[in-house]
């Protein structure tokens, strides 16, 4: 991921809004999706994506669903009714770090 | 446009690759057979190449990062234990282990606990060995699911044997038994429905 440090933190948040809006996606879609969205400033890494997929799924907040697609193997992720719940508690809380970032970058010392 | 798919045969040189890069769980190489075949079916589209062109530009920018968490379960152990302490609060566990509290405070003078322990001792032993047996000889596949619901297990066996002691010398007391028979269960029940969610098509 470029810029990795400043991503790290809201690499979830970032997956499950994908999820809330698309419904289910899978890894490759995953990655794409955030890559056009940011034109290309973004890259999420399959080494930070499936950790954080796996530990999502862990937690009950995303589902697994598994398919044969084009003579594969494909798992497509969705959101559980409390990873949707849960979207919404990490957006606000991205939204109040976002602020929170603006005044203290935005503040001018005199 | 239409999409171009990779065969069968170009999706098995995939498989084939990871396998000598040393991906040996079945689960995590299949996520990562999608992943490449996806970007190479991309790449052979936006730049117009054949799959071998494709797929060695992209192996040569991302072998290494496709490969960075490949076979360091411990990374993923953590997950295994919240996704099976999640169990634990499920409305049947909680019911079975009120069952075991009112069974021990109605009939506890006919219960003998050493000779209950004495046979519930061996429970995690032969499931694991059975587990093991179907894994190993029988499917002769590796599952990074399996090796983490093994590990579970492991834990359920390990504090068993630190509370209640080995089958022949019980040391514990109806409850650190009650404690172990619902962590047992619990496990039973998270492994039924692992291995189902994990069930392939």
């Amino acid at each position: 991921m470029k810029n990795s440090l400043l991503y790290k933190g809201s690499l979830n948040t970032i997956i499950m809004k994908l999820l809330d809006e698309n419904g289910r996606m899978y890894g490759y879609e995953i990655s794409q999706k955030v890559k056009l969205l940011t034109e290309d400033n973004l890259q999420i890494t399959e080494g930070a994506l499936y950790p954080a997929l796996h530990k999502l799924e862990s937690e009950g907040l995303l589902e697994v669903e598994t398919e044969i697609v084009a003579n594969r193997l494909r798992k497509y992720y969705k959101l559980t009714a409390n990873g949707t719940n849960e979207v919404v508690h990490k957006l606000a809380e991205l939204e109040i770090f976002i602020k929170n970032m603006q005044v203290i970058v935005n503040q001018k010392y005199s | 446009m239409e999409v171009k798919c990779l065969t069968q045969d170009q999706i098995e040189f995939i498989k084939q690759a990871l396998i000598r890069y040393d991906v040996i769980y079945n689960d995590v190489r299949a996520e990562m057979i999608d992943h490449i075949a996806s970007a190479v079916e991309q790449k052979m589209q936006l730049e117009n190449l054949d799959f071998w062109d494709a797929y060695r530009l992209y192996m040569i920018d991302n072998k290494k990062e496709l490969l960075k968490n490949n076979n360091k379960p411990y990374l993923y152990y953590w997950n295994s234990i919240k996704s099976f302490a999640k169990t634990l609060y499920q409305p049947v566990n909680l019911i079975f282990g009120l069952l075991l509290l009112t069974l021990y405070y109605f009939f506890k003078p006919l219960i003998d606990l050493k000779n209950i322990y004495y046979w519930y001792f061996y429970f995690p032993v032969i499931f694991l060995l059975i587990n093991t047996l179907i894994f190993r000889l029988l499917v002769k596949k590796n599952y990074l699911y399996v090796e983490n619901l093994a590990l579970n297990l492991m834990f359920i066996y390990f504090f068993n044997l630190f509370v209640n002691g080995f089958a022949t010398h019980f040391i514990g007391t109806c409850y650190t038994l009650g404690i172990s028979v619902y962590l047992f269960n619990a496990f039973v029940i998270h492994y039924i429905s692992t291995i189902k969610k994990h069930r392939q098509p």
